[in-house]
Order: C-alpha cells, then structure tokens, then sequence
C-alpha cells in the first residue's frame, strides 16, 4: 500500500510551552522530508480534526501521524474510515507533563519520539479482520443451577444454547437438598428447593437443545467454529458451537480422607451431604443412621479438610451456612433438641449474616471455636467429642447423637469433561487448588481458553444464589465472545483488536516455540510440527511473536520489523555528548498506563528514556535488544506486570517468559563483551507510578556505573 | 510497672476427661427474663473485654461470661467473681459491634444469683417477680398493724408532743428477729458462693499475695473510694448518683446505730434538735440518698442509650431506697409542724419500706452489696485483679498507649 503521512502535532495542554513546536515542524519537514504538517493548538477540537479530515480527502492522507496526548485518551477523536492508519505520538503526558519545560534534552526527546512514529507510521497497516462463518450458539455444560441459569440467560437475550448434562435428570446438587438458603430480604428464613421450576423452564425452552445421559466427546476447532461431539445413548452427535461456558460444579471433599474424626467407622459421623439426603428421607425429621433413632443433640465439626494445606487449603464459603441451615431442620422438627457447631471462623458472607444472627438467636444452637481432638463412639452408640481451644476457656467434651462433618467444596474439573483438541491438553488449564482460573484480576469467568468460560462451583465454591450471578456473567461473556468472532475482533483484554498473527510459513523452522508458548493453547501443530494458528483462539499478545526465532510472526500493526524500524530512527548521541539513551518497552496494560499517569501528576523523570509500548512483555523479541544495543542504546528495561505466584500479566505467563528469555540473553551479552545489567526486567503495577522517577534513576546510576555502550562509536 | 516477685502460676492438674459439657436451657431463658435478652447476639469478638476500664489481662470479661451464659453454664456463672467485678458501666454495650449488650447480661447473672444464692429458696423467687410484691408489702404492713393494735395505738393517738418511742420495743424485737434471719440468710448465700468461686477457680485454691486481711481492707478502700466504678466511661453518671446514695445511705445507717445505742443504752433524749450533728448528718444523709436516687432515675429514664435497659430488680431496689429516703425526711417534716395522725402514719410507712429493705435484703438487688464486697475480697484474696486495678499500671498502660 503506498503510503501518504501526515504529521499533525497539538501545541496545547502545556505542549507548547514546554518544547518548541517550529523546530519539531522542521525534523518532520526536513529531516524526514514529510511535506504535510501541520501545527494546532487544540488539535481536538472540531476544527483541529476537521484540518486532518481535509488532507484525507484532499490530499489523499493515509497513514496520520497526531502528536498529542496519550493513545489512551481521544481514541474516538482521532478514528477515521478503517482504510486510513492512525499512529500517536504521546506529547503530553510522555513529554510536556513529566520533563522540565523549554529543556534540551525535553526537546530531544520530543524529536525522537516524532521520529519513532513517523517510522511506525511508515511501516505499519491498518489490520484487516479474520473473519470466517461464525456460528453463535452457546455450549453449556453442566445441567445444574449454574449451567440452567447460564442457558436461560443466553437465550432470554436470543441466543441458541447447547446444554449437555451427565446425569439423567437436569438440577444438581440442588436436587438433593431438602431447603434452601434464604434468597431474599431479609434472608431470615429457608426457603424451599424452587430447583424444579427452572428446570422446566430448561425443558421448555425452545432455544435450548437440552442433552442429558450426555458426555462431551471432544471439542475441536476454534471459537465461533467449535466441532463438538456430544456422546448420548451410545450414539455422536456434532453441533456447531460458537463459545462455551462450563458449569461442571462440584464434588463434596472425601471425610475419609481427615483422620481422627471417625468418618467410615463410627456410624452416627455423617457428613453434611448425607445429612441432606437425611432431611429429605424424613421430611425434615432428622433420624441417625444407627438405629433410626430422632437426634436430641448434634454436633457440627466445621472445616472439616477446609483451610488445611494437607486437604483443601482454601474455604469452601457454603459449608457454615449449610451447617446453620442443617441445626434448623433439628431445631425446628424438636425444641428441645441441643445443636453445637464447633467453628475455627464462622464465615457467612454477605446478607447471610442476617441468617447468621438469626440462627444465633436460638437458645437450643450452641456456638464455639475450637479444634476437635477425638471423637469416641459410646455403647449406645452415641458419640462423645472431645474439643481443645474454645471459647469457654477450657477444654471440653459434648456428648452427642449424631456428629456430621462438613465437608468442603472440590471443583469438577479433573476427569476429562472438555475433551479439547488442542496441542496443549484436553482440559481447561488450572491455576490454584484445581480452579480453571486464569487471574484477570478485574475479569471473573476467564479461564486460559478464549472464549471458554467459567461459572459456579467449578470456578470458586458459593452457593446457589452467587451460582446464578456467576451463570449470568459468563453467559453475557459467552455472547459477547461470538459476538467479536463474528467481526473478527479479539476479546478481552484487547477487545475489539482487529489484528491478528500471521505466520510466514515459508521460514519456519518447527521449532514449536511458539505452539509451547502461546498461553492461550491458540496454535495446534500439523504432523511435521507447523505451527497451526487458529485466530479465533488468540488473544493477540503477541507471545508468539516475542517467541519466534526465525521471525516470521507480525501483526499488520505490530512486528518485529516495525518495532526495530522505530528503535533505529531514535537519534544516538555521540560517545563525546555524554548523553545515555536507555529504552524502555512498556507493556500497554499496566506500565505504559503507568507512565501516563506520571504525567497526569506532573511527576518528573528522566528524560534520556525512550518508551516504546508493547502489547505484553512476552511479545518483546530478543533481537529488538540486539539492534537497540547495536545502534548504542546504553541501557534496555522491559516494564511489565508481576509474574510468578499471584502474578498480574493480562496474558498469564508473558511477562515470566519475558523474564526467561532475558535470563538466557545474558550469555549472549557477555560472550558479546557487554554487561548483562544493561538488559533489565522490571515489575511495575498501574498504580505504581510515583515510583517510576526512582526506577528510572537507579537504573541510570548503574548504567553510569557501567559506562557509555561501548558499541555507541560503531 | 509492677515491680513485685515474679509470679509463678500453678495450674490444677490437667484432668485427663474433659469437662462433659452440660447446658442448662433454662438458666439461659432465666437470663433473657432478668434482662440479659440480648446475649445470644455476641459472636465472641471480644470487644468488651478490651474496652472494659476493669477487666484484667489475666482474666478478661465480661466476654467468657457471655459464652458461659449463651451456653448455659450455671456453675461458672455462678462461681466467678468477675461478674460482681462489673459495675455495668455500659461501656462494652456502647461498643459491641452485634448489640448484645454484655453489661445487661452481666446484671442479669448477678440478678439470677440473687436467686440462685437465696435461702430459702420461695424467698428468691419471691423477690424476682412483681407478682408476689403485694404480699412481700402486705406482710410487714400486717405485722406492724398487729403491734399497734395490741398496744391499742390505733384507736387513739398518743398524748403529748408526737415522739416514735412508744412503739420502740416492739420495733426492736421486730427488727432485731429480722436482722438474725437476714444474717443467717446472706452468710449461707456468701459461704456458698466463696465455695463456689474456690472450687472453679482454673488456677486451683491458691491464693495471692494479700493475704485474707489485706484483701479485707483493699476491698473496703476500694468500695470507700469506688475507685473502679469511676473508671467507667459510657455511664459515668451512674458513678454520681451511686455515691450519693452509698454515702446517703451510710450516713443513715450510722445514725441509726448511734441512736439505738444511744437510746436503748443511755437514754439519750429523743427526739433531738435539729442543731445536733448527729441530727445534721441524719438529714444529709437523707439527702444525700434522695439526690442519689434522683440522678439514678433521670439516668434510667432517659439515658437508655448508655445506661441499657432497666428492670424489675433494679427498679423494685431503687423505689425502696428512694421512699425511705422520702417518707422518712417527710416524717420529720411533719413531726416539725405537729400534724400528729399525718405523722405517725407516715413514719408507719417508712417503717414498712425498711423493714422491705432490711428483710428482702438477701434477696433483692439490695444482696449486691454483700456479693460484690465478697467477690472483690476473693478476686484480691485469689490474685486474680491486680492488673487491671492498679492505678498505676493502668496509667502507665494508658500513656504508653499515647506514646
């Protein structure tokens, strides 16, 4: 495409003031022969977008240059007709807010940065959309509350849903319980299981192609074009499926497995899942497994394996309202029936803690912290439980009917529900504990497969009313996922990106790094170990890209070529000048924000720093620090989010591979004669930016320390 | 900081069996009657203990208490000082997170200890609900009518100028047979309870430093002084009004001996001039009691914020003091203006208030008295209350704190 730029730059909010607008007019004018540039005061304004406007159309402009404020900001003020390639050019928070004004170094920087997006503006292009017959009907699996709501809530906003359920009969767990929480104000009282109404509103359902009896078979292919091959009666059935939410639930933690407790041997020990089977047999009369005899007293062992690293290290959320829930069938079917609940924290989140109170109220429900010793089976097999550390200030023992032991919450996520054909696994990848979690901090749902989403137990252990609000979510995220696809649009977190990988065949060497990497599992490989890229899969971080050691991955707007173009057009001072130039690659998520927000305070940092944005860390090809270090770039810093434990990287692992790749540069680097200190990796959170000016200056000192880029003369 | 020897503490030997956890149901609704309704609301953060001016490191309250009580565990609720340690201030209610007001509930365990500790037993329930109160009146006023008819008093008026001493003999056999059964009553309830406090006592029958002398006389300076109630915050009021009626009341009970000595001794003449100092502190202390009482009421009335909630006992207690403070001033009074009948019935009715005061006194919330002084006697005796009483520690806490 020939290309046609046009320089615009914006002197106001302070851009004028603090560099010289005539001498940036002359780089773009002079020194990189581009006859259209034209200055504004307020280039936003109507008239300042109507003078761009007018060159597209009269001059024929197709590549815009504005040199103003942060791409972050007047995204829709500076977007024209698709065909015309935008690039900006941080003038104000990168430059005029956070440098001393009308300072020489401040007006370098200024030039440089002019020149970076000339350069990009030259070579990149305005992305053209992958698009391909996108079906947008939703997969729902799992047939409980989670995965009934999720598919009534998809199609409420007209979409087709797929429901696949193992059992035979649609409801869950929620079948089994004989009463359910309070659902609403003042969340007093229990409520009856109302399970059955949705399920006939499931089976109602025109919208809804309900399989149940039904296992997933496999899943191949790519979002918006997912083959999926649903096994039902002995017989394959395949639907088209656009995206996919998972509501597999949950299984109760085995007792078995906690010691001391007497789970299998003593049998009035139960646990709370039993205990509802119970409630249910006797239409609330609560009657020992022993000899069917109605319970006068009960003790409740809570968290039992919850919030113990050798079991479940986390807490399961449910298991102290269904234990208060539980003490009401006793109470209410006996007054004088005595209920102990023996807790380490009682935890009622939320609205439940009115049913907390009102549960507390009852004079025949016995409260108290403690850990529970042992517990001895009498003759008339009642038991006695011996308890350490309460709240009565001693130790004590409670002679009981009946002991039940509530369990916790495990995600069904370990046998092989998805059956995904992807190269990197069958499964949806897990984070902590078996969650299918992917981190989005702000982004629930997400799990580290593009338009997979999870809802429900199988996400985080709630109950059934926190289950609906999550079905709700993933179903409006399932929608919006078939939605992009069918524009060719990526989804979060770079919604709405038309621009995808693409792979120059020809020169690859099947290395695999890029189908090993890809933290999406977005490319298969064929039988010779190509890399097959399945678009609708990515995310587009570009962590193939940063991967590829032949190069051969770019984006229209974003490629190896482009980024060095722009590194190689920042102007160099000579060794005798005694000014370093240090480059920093900053993710756009987190640290590029960052940096804008620095100049929003008017924090100033130093201005030898040359920032160019990079979609993530993982995306940052060694050979950029290559070239950069070749044209004498004293020092490199590749700002990006926490990686690790709890890691922050909107991409999962990129900003660790990021850190990887660097560590094994640094041979390079020393076989090269230079200081592998030069090259850092950096952590930076988006409300870190007071610390930037310090980050900056610690990394100069070193640089100082080590003296100029010996490469700098060549 | 306290610089005494380092305390070694013994405990009792760990018993092997655990404590079998017994809940006494009916001790918990007992509670809720007496105006601890509030208790199963705490969740045992533990908020009052630490906002509590009085409790101690060593042990905390009153939030055992409320567990105790939510649980229904009469025999530590019955054998612990602590409860009587309270002067229900209101400050842990005021700053309870769940309402449950701890400082109600520690008065509802000292009412149902009234109870608990009466003999005889009817004589405890007797005194716990408003239902027997015309007969516990009816019976002094029965009594006292009874004598006034045998000496013939009620069919005419004595002669001469109005003096109270016709009926002294028969008011002294009365009162004299009233103050033995009362002092057997109260000394079976106090050998029971300091039984009590000695056998649940978890660090065993040892005894602190004080020695039983010495815990004597703190406790007596400390009841002088009301040194602790003054620590109270949220309901320092409380504090006024209960001085002024301790030392009201004091001063009539010195009074009173001194008379009765005086009288029934050496013949002292009677009535005596109002110049007299004993006479001058008989009126003070009158009062003394009545502005008590007063203060007492407007705290009750309109400061249910702070104050809590008040009920049967506290009330039934406060309206005895208070018309005996009144019906005696107004005897006087009338006496002083020579309305003979007008004066002769009203001292008739002081006489029945006190005879309620003194007979009910184990019974009522008047037995606070006696239970409080023997808690704090054992508290100091056990060494289980230095901590927190000592000024000294508690000021250089508090300006640590500061620092």
């Amino acid at each position: 495409m020939d290309k046609k730029l046009g320089v615009y730059i914006c002197s106001g909010c302070d851009i004028g003031e603090a560099v010289d607008i005539d001498k940036l007019v002359n780089v773009v004018k002079g020194e990189q022969k581009i006859p259209i540039c034209i200055k504004h005061e307020n280039l936003c304004s109507a008239e300042g977008v109507e003078l761009i406007k007018k060159d597209i159309k009269e001059q024929g402009v197709n590549a815009v240059v504005v040199a103003a404020c942060s791409p972050r900001v007047h995204f829709d003020t500076f977007s024209f007709d698709p065909s015309i390639y935008v690039e900006r050019v941080n003038l104000r928070e990168h430059v005029a807010w956070s440098h001393v004004p009308k300072d020489e170094d401040t007006q370098m920087l200024a030039e440089d940065y002019i020149r970076m997006g000339i350069t990009k503006a030259k070579k990149a292009n305005p992305p053209k959309p992958y698009l391909v017959d996108v079906n947008k009907t939703i997969l729902v699996v799992g047939g409980g509350i989670t995965g009934m709501t999720s598919a009534i809530e998809a199609t409420k906003a007209g979409y087709k849903v797929v429901l696949v359920e193992k059992s035979p009969v649609l409801g869950g767990w929620m079948r089994r319980w004989y009463k359910q929480l309070p659902q609403k104000p003042p969340y007093r009282e229990l409520q009856d299981v109302d399970i059955e109404k949705t399920i006939n509103e499931v089976k109602k359902n025109p919208d809804i192609k309900l399989f149940t009896s039904a296992e997933i078979e496999s899943i191949s292919g790519q979002p918006g074009m997912f083959d999926v091959s649903i096994k039902q009666n002995g017989s394959t059935i395949t639907e088209k499926i656009g995206s996919i939410v998972v509501a597999t639930g949950w299984k109760p933690y085995d007792a078995a497995k906690v010691e001391g407790l007497g789970f299998g041997t003593y049998a009035n020990v139960i646990t709370n899942v039993m205990m509802e089977d119970i409630a249910v047999q006797g239409k609330g009369k609560i009657r020992r497994p022993s000899d069917n005899k109605e319970v006068g007293s009960v003790v409740f062992i809570q968290c039992v394996g919850s919030r113990d690293k050798n079991h479940l290290p986390y807490c399961s959320s449910v298991c102290c309202l269904t234990s208060l829930k539980q003490a009401s069938y006793i109470r209410d079917n006996n007054p004088n029936a005595k209920v102990y609940i023996v807790y380490k924290d009682m935890r009622t989140p939320a609205q439940y803690e009115n049913f907390y109170k009102e549960k507390q109220a009852d004079p025949g429900v016995f409260l108290t912290k403690g850990e529970i010793t042992g517990i001895i089976e009498n003759h008339d097999k009642s038991l006695t439980v011996n308890i350490k550390n309460t709240l009565i200030g001693e130790d004590i023992s409670i002679k009981a009917d009946m002991v039940v032991l509530a369990t916790g919450l495990v995600p069904a996520t370990d046998s092989s529900i998805l059956n995904l054909q992807y190269r990197q696994g069958k499964e949806l990848p897990m984070l902590k504990y078996g969650f299918p979690d992917s981190n989005f901090i702000c982004f629930p749902y997400e799990t580290q497969r593009t338009a997979i989403y999870a809802a429900g137990c199988v996400r985080q252990p709630a109950d059934s009313k926190t289950c609906k609000d999550d079905a709700t979510g993933a179903a409006l995220k399932a929608i919006q996922a078939v939605e992009l696809e069918s524009i060719g649009a990526a989804v979060h977190p770079r919604a709405l990106d038309l621009s995808y990988p693409i792979f120059f065949m020809q020169k690859c060497t099947q290395c695999k790094r890029c189908t090993e990497e890809c933290p999406f599992g977005a490319i298969d490989e064929d039988e010779k170990g190509s890399p097959k890229p399945n678009p609708n899969r990515c995310r587009r971080c570009g962590v193939c890209m940063g991967a590829c050691p032949e190069r051969i991955v770019s984006f229209e707007n974003y490629s190896v070529d482009i980024i060095s173009s722009m590194l190689k057009s920042i102007e160099v001072p000579g060794e005798e000048e005694e000014k370093l130039r240090i480059l920093v690659f900053a993710c756009e998520n987190d640290a590029y924000p960052a940096f804008d927000i620095a100049g929003i305070n008017h924090t100033i940092f130093n201005p030898n720093v040359r920032i160019i944005p990079v979609r993530c860390l993982g995306s940052v090809n060694i050979v950029w620090i290559a070239d950069a270090l070749s044209r004498g770039i004293d020092g490199i810093m590749l700002i990006g989010c926490k990686y690790g434990e709890d890691y922050q990287c909107h991409f999962i692992r990129g900003s660790e591979l990021a850190n990887r790749r660097m560590e094994n540069l640094k041979e390079v680097l020393q076989r090269l004669v230079l200081e592998p200190e030069r090259v850092k990796v950096m952590e930076l959170a988006i409300s870190d930016y007071d610390k930037i000016p310090n980050m900056m200056n610690d990394f100069m000192a070193k640089i100082n320390e080590l003296g100029p880029n010996p490469y700098k003369s060549f | 900081m306290n610089s005494g020897p380092t305390r070694i503490r013994v405990f009792r030997e760990v018993n092997m069996a655990n404590n079998v956890i017994e809940n006494d149901v009916d001790l918990i609704k007992d509670i809720t009657k007496l105006g601890g309704g509030s208790l199963k609301k705490c969740f045992q953060c533990g908020t009052c203990s630490v906002v509590c001016n009085l409790s101690s490191d060593e042990r905390p309250f009153p939030r055992k208490e409320m567990i105790w009580a939510q649980w229904g565990l009469k025999d530590k609720l019955l054998s612990d000082p602590d409860v009587w340690r309270c002067y229900q201030c209101g400050d842990c209610s005021v700053r309870c997170p769940r309402g449950a007001k701890p400082a109600e509930v520690m008065a509802a365990i000292r009412n149902y200890s009234f109870k608990s500790y009466a003999f005889p037993k009817f004589m405890g329930k007797a005194l716990s609900s408003p239902k027997y109160l015309p007969l516990l009146f009816a019976f002094p006023v029965i009594l006292f009518l009874l004598v006034l008819y045998s000496i013939g008093a009620l069919s005419s008026i004595p002669a001469g100028p109005i003096a109270f001493t016709g009926f002294d003999t028969y008011v002294d056999v009365i009162f004299l047979t009233l103050s033995a059964f009362v002092l057997i009553a109260i000394a079976k309830g106090v050998v029971n309870f300091w039984k009590n406090m000695d056998q649940n006592n978890p660090h065993g029958p040892r005894y602190g430093e004080a020695g039983i002398y010495n815990s004597i006389w703190l406790a007596i300076l400390e009841v002088l002084t009301h040194r602790n109630f003054k620590k109270c915050e949220a309901n320092n009021i409380r504090y006024t009004g209960h001085l002024g009626i301790f030392y009201g009341f004091i001063a009539l009970f010195i009074v009173t001996a001194i008379v009765f000595i005086g009288d029934r001794v050496f013949h002292m003449p009677l009535p005596m001039s109002l110049a007299n100092p004993i006479k001058i502190l008989a009126n003070l202390g009158a009062i003394l009691l009545i502005i008590g009482c007063l203060i007492a009421f407007y705290n009750r009335l309109s400061r249910k914020d702070k104050a809590g909630e008040s009920y049967y006992y506290d009330w039934l207690f406060l309206s005895v003091l208070f018309l005996i403070g009144v019906t005696g001033l107004l005897t006087e009074i009338i006496r002083l203006s020579g309305y003979a009948v007008a004066a002769y019935w009203t001292y008739f009715i002081h006489l029945v208030f006190v005879f309620f005061l003194i007979g009910y006194f184990p019974y009522s919330k008047f037995a606070h008295l006696i239970y409080r002084f023997v808690a704090i006697i054992y508290s100091k005796y056990a060494g289980m209350a230095e901590a927190a009483e000592d000024d000294a520690v508690t000021e250089e806490t508090k300006l640590k704190s500061v620092a």
